[in-house]
């Protein structure tokens, strides 16, 4: 790659569309140089419910981040969600074939290919194939080549998705004719741009609570253990608080994030809040504590179903979580929103900072998505997604497009 | 012109009172329900209490009862087993078409969840089917608090329930919780219920079968409620004393009913039912339904009825029903034919409705009896995001037997407080 490639990062999001342009230089440089943001339509609950009105809002804002950056794309990375998509955690297991008991190349082959062979119900696809940590007669090791021993063995984080959805997501994107190089799991990139190394060594768990959906990740020992879709988000919210309060949902999300709070307090009994503050005609005021009492009902079930989901797989151990929660998406800048998460999962938690080395605007926690996309296409997809995947789904689509 | 519509002549029309409209509660939870609703002075209308239970149906004070399944089940009730409850309905349909045969209109009122109210309800609007009546169906949806085991029988009759009827009107018990005052009795939540259930019947019959300044009749209903499916809605409202008539829009705009999932607004048709003392000036119910009209976005065939009510002075009892016809909301291109509105049954309630034309407010009746129900084309209005019941469209959200996308405090039983 002598020459400098455009690629776009994508997030088809259930309240908007997130496109950033990155020009790469080199082996591992990129600038930004480019975004657009549409709001949806035709997106609920991060799943396609109108692919016509979907399709239009995503070219739109392809075409107006191509036209402000005055370039052409080369291929798209495109971040998935929704609840189809499902995980189950797969170990490989290989006899050491060599006489002097020493782990080859064909081994560690052999090993990967078991842990994938797993294969799926029609109707699914799998999106990633997460390798985790190795083992070596119960040793855990990071590169088994050249150790000796006689068993090797490697888990994998396996994540898949229903063919129909994740077909229309593709559809979209190739009605512009563009090439989807990747599919990237929005909790994914969300963790590869918002922690550190040490963190995911520490181990941490990554929170996106978006408009339609919440997408998780759980690392532990530096490996993605566990990733998750609930089809809960800032929309639940909203619509809440405009049945509770018997308003009109524009209102209520104005409230959400005006005088909203994740958490109720005694104080905000005697408190009142108006709707629009400006004394007009239709003007009201609410009681504070019913806004509070609604937004907390909601965000701590949502926690709940996180935690449960978690020690259904016996995962929540907080020594193996020593880093704690990051929580990111439109929906993280809810006041008060890391202390219930804090205090339902009993994990440090906080609201996780973009890097500061992009534009200001694009460290809204909104942004960490398709930023995460951004750094995947650059560097992530060797550190945590084994890219020998056998010819699936995915690659019989991408080289689709390429023969296109 | 408002006082001059005061002098209208109140002479009862003996033709009206024709219609034959049967009321039937359903099991125990239904037989509650109608066993108090006062409609003694119409003639024709009939309350009857079905169960299988033959002691909930001796202890009600329904003057008509009618035990069903004896053979199965002895008059014992189901145990909550729909099967129980459908083999006994199934063994009585000919009593059941005796029953209600030769009705009008036929309102079903049921709990649903139990073995009784569930099972009974799609048999009766089975058979009713056969005969000419327009059935209508108010049912009650258990509390969360009843576990995912009822929820679900109830979901699953409610859901063939609606296919099968002309307007299915549903309420669910969670939203009481809301409602009563803090730390209210079970009793006083399913009191109201009952209130809510009653009043919405009252405004039908009395709709129906009383005349007032505007009147309606059957054809009218029936063409709200022309076809199978859809979803129903319902809302009330009432007033009395000083600004009576701001304070029940007020109260009808905020009543919890219409703040359900099944959004009323861009609805495709609309009843609004005014009862009124004669004091009740027609600008008044101008104001009212224009008012209404532009709440919840309907653009035509709004069906008016205003009647004088010689109890009522300085009040006002408001009722709105209508239905949402599920297939015209999956269209994605917008047709509002031309043929919509000069259809025939569109046209009275237009003239009604319209503030130019107030003037012939009593229309004889031989005109009304040409009016023809006609096939309604479906259609649709633009698709407004922020109005519209968000999650209509997608697939239920279920996770341990409930459904994410119903707010968490309702679910949870979480009073909320709104002044």
């Amino acid at each position: 790659m002598a020459q400098s490639s455009v690629i776009a990062a994508i997030e088809i999001g259930t309240s908007k569309v997130v496109v950033l342009l990155g020009e790469i230089f080199g082996a591992n440089a990129m600038n930004i140089i480019g975004h657009s943001v549409c709001s949806s339509k035709g997106v609920k609950k991060g799943i396609i419910t109108d692919l016509n009105l979907a399709s239009d809002c995503v070219h739109a804002a392809i075409l107006s981040a191509e036209k402000k950056a005055q370039v052409q794309i080369d291929h798209v990375y495109l971040a998935q969600t929704g609840q189809h998509l499902q995980g189950d955690f797969n170990v490989g297991m290989a006899n050491i074939s060599s006489a002097d008991g020493v782990i080859s190349d064909a081994d560690v082959e052999l090993v990967k290919e078991d842990a994938k062979r797993r294969t799926l119900p029609p109707g699914r696809t799998y999106i990633h194939h997460i390798q985790n940590r190795f083992v070596v007669d119960g040793r855990e090791l990071e590169n088994p080549l050249s150790h000796k021993g006689s068993r090797l063995q490697v888990g994998y984080w396996s994540v898949h998705g229903a063919s129909k959805f994740v077909s229309d997501n593709l559809r979209i994107i190739r009605g512009i004719d563009l090439e989807v190089r990747d599919l990237i799991l929005s909790s994914i990139a969300s963790g590869v741009v918002l922690l550190e190394e040490s963190e995911k060594e520490n181990g941490a768990l990554v929170i996106d609570i978006g408009g339609g959906t919440t997408d998780y990740a759980l690392y532990q020992k530096g490996y993605i253990v566990k990733t998750g879709v609930i089809p809960v988000g800032g929309d639940h919210v909203t619509n809440d608080l405009s049945i509770g309060l018997r308003i009109a949902r524009k209102a209520a999300e104005e409230f959400k994030f005006k005088h909203g709070r994740a958490y109720h307090k005694t104080s905000d009994r005697d408190e009142k809040v108006w709707l629009f503050g400006d004394l007009t005609i239709g003007d009201r005021d609410y009681p504070l504590a019913s806004i509070t009492k609604i937004i907390e009902a909601r965000i701590t079930e949502l926690f709940e179903i996180i935690r449960d989901q978690l020690k259904a797989s016996n995962l929540l151990e907080p020594d193996l979580i020593a880093s704690g929660v990051y929580l990111s998406g439109g929906t993280a800048r809810l006041s008060g929103i890391s202390e219930v998460a804090g205090r339902v999962l009993g994990l440090d938690a906080r609201v996780a900072e973009c890097p500061d080395d992009v534009a200001e605007e694009l460290q809204k926690p909104e942004y960490s998505t398709a930023l995460g996309l951004l750094h995947y296409a650059l560097n992530g997809q060797d550190l945590i997604v084994d890219t020998t995947q056998p010819a699936g789904f995915l690659r019989r689509i991408r080289r689709f497009f390429q023969f296109d | 012109m408002d006082s001059a519509t005061a002098q209208v002549d109140l002479a009862l029309e003996s033709s009206a009172s024709d219609t034959r409209i049967m009321i039937l509660g359903l099991g125990g939870a239904g037989v509650n329900c109608v066993q108090n609703f006062d409609l003694g002075a119409y003639g024709s209308v009939r309350v009857v209490g079905l169960n299988t239970d033959l002691q909930s149906l001796q202890q009600s004070q329904l003057a008509e009862t009618f035990l069903i399944g004896q053979n199965s089940t002895h008059g014992l009730g189901t145990g909550g087993d729909v099967a129980v409850g459908t083999q006994a309905a199934e063994d009585d349909r000919e009593r059941i078409y005796e029953l209600i045969q030769g009705q009008d209109l036929l309102i079903l009122v049921a709990g649903l969840g139990g073995g009784t109210g569930s099972a009974v309800s799609q048999v009766i609007a089975h058979v009713a089917a056969k005969t000419e009546a327009t059935v209508l169906a108010f049912v009650n949806q258990p509390f969360s608090f009843e576990g995912p085991h009822r929820k679900k029988i109830a979901e699953q009759a409610e859901g063939d329930l609606r296919q099968l009827v002309h307007g299915l009107f549903s309420l669910p018990n969670d939203l009481l919780m809301q409602e009563g005052a803090e730390g209210s009795s079970v009793i006083e939540a399913f009191a109201l219920a009952n209130q809510w259930t009653q009043q919405a019947i009252e405004s039908l019959v009395v709709l129906l079968l009383k005349n007032g300044i505007i009147n309606q009749d059957l054809n009218a209903l029936k063409a709200v409620f022309s076809q199978c499916g859809g979803r129903g809605f319902y809302g009330v409202g009432s007033a009395a004393g000083p600004d009576y008539v701001q304070k029940a829009l007020a109260q009808l705009i905020q009543c919890p009913l219409l703040h359900l999932n099944q959004d009323p607004h861009d609805s495709d048709n609309l009843i609004v039912h005014i009862s009124a003392g004669q004091d009740l000036a027609l600008a008044a119910v101008n104001e009212l339904v224009a008012a209404i009209r532009g709440h919840f976005g309907v653009a035509q065939a709004v069906v008016v009825s205003a009647i004088f009510d010689e109890h009522l002075s300085q009040s006002l009892k408001m009722c709105i029903l209508g239905k949402r016809n599920l297939q015209a909301a999956k269209k994605d291109t917008p047709i509002p034919t031309k043929s919509v509105v000069t259809k025939p049954m569109n046209v009275p309630s237009a003239i009604a409705a319209d503030p130019s034309s107030q003037a012939p407010v009593h229309k004889s009746k031989l005109k009304r009896k040409e009016r023809i129900v006609e096939h309604q084309d479906e259609f649709q209005f633009i698709d407004r995001d922020t109005d519209r019941g968000y999650f209509v469209k997608t697939d239920h959200n279920e996770y341990g037997g409930e459904d994410l996308d119903v707010p968490t405090f309702m679910r949870k039983g979480i009073k909320i407080k709104r002044s």
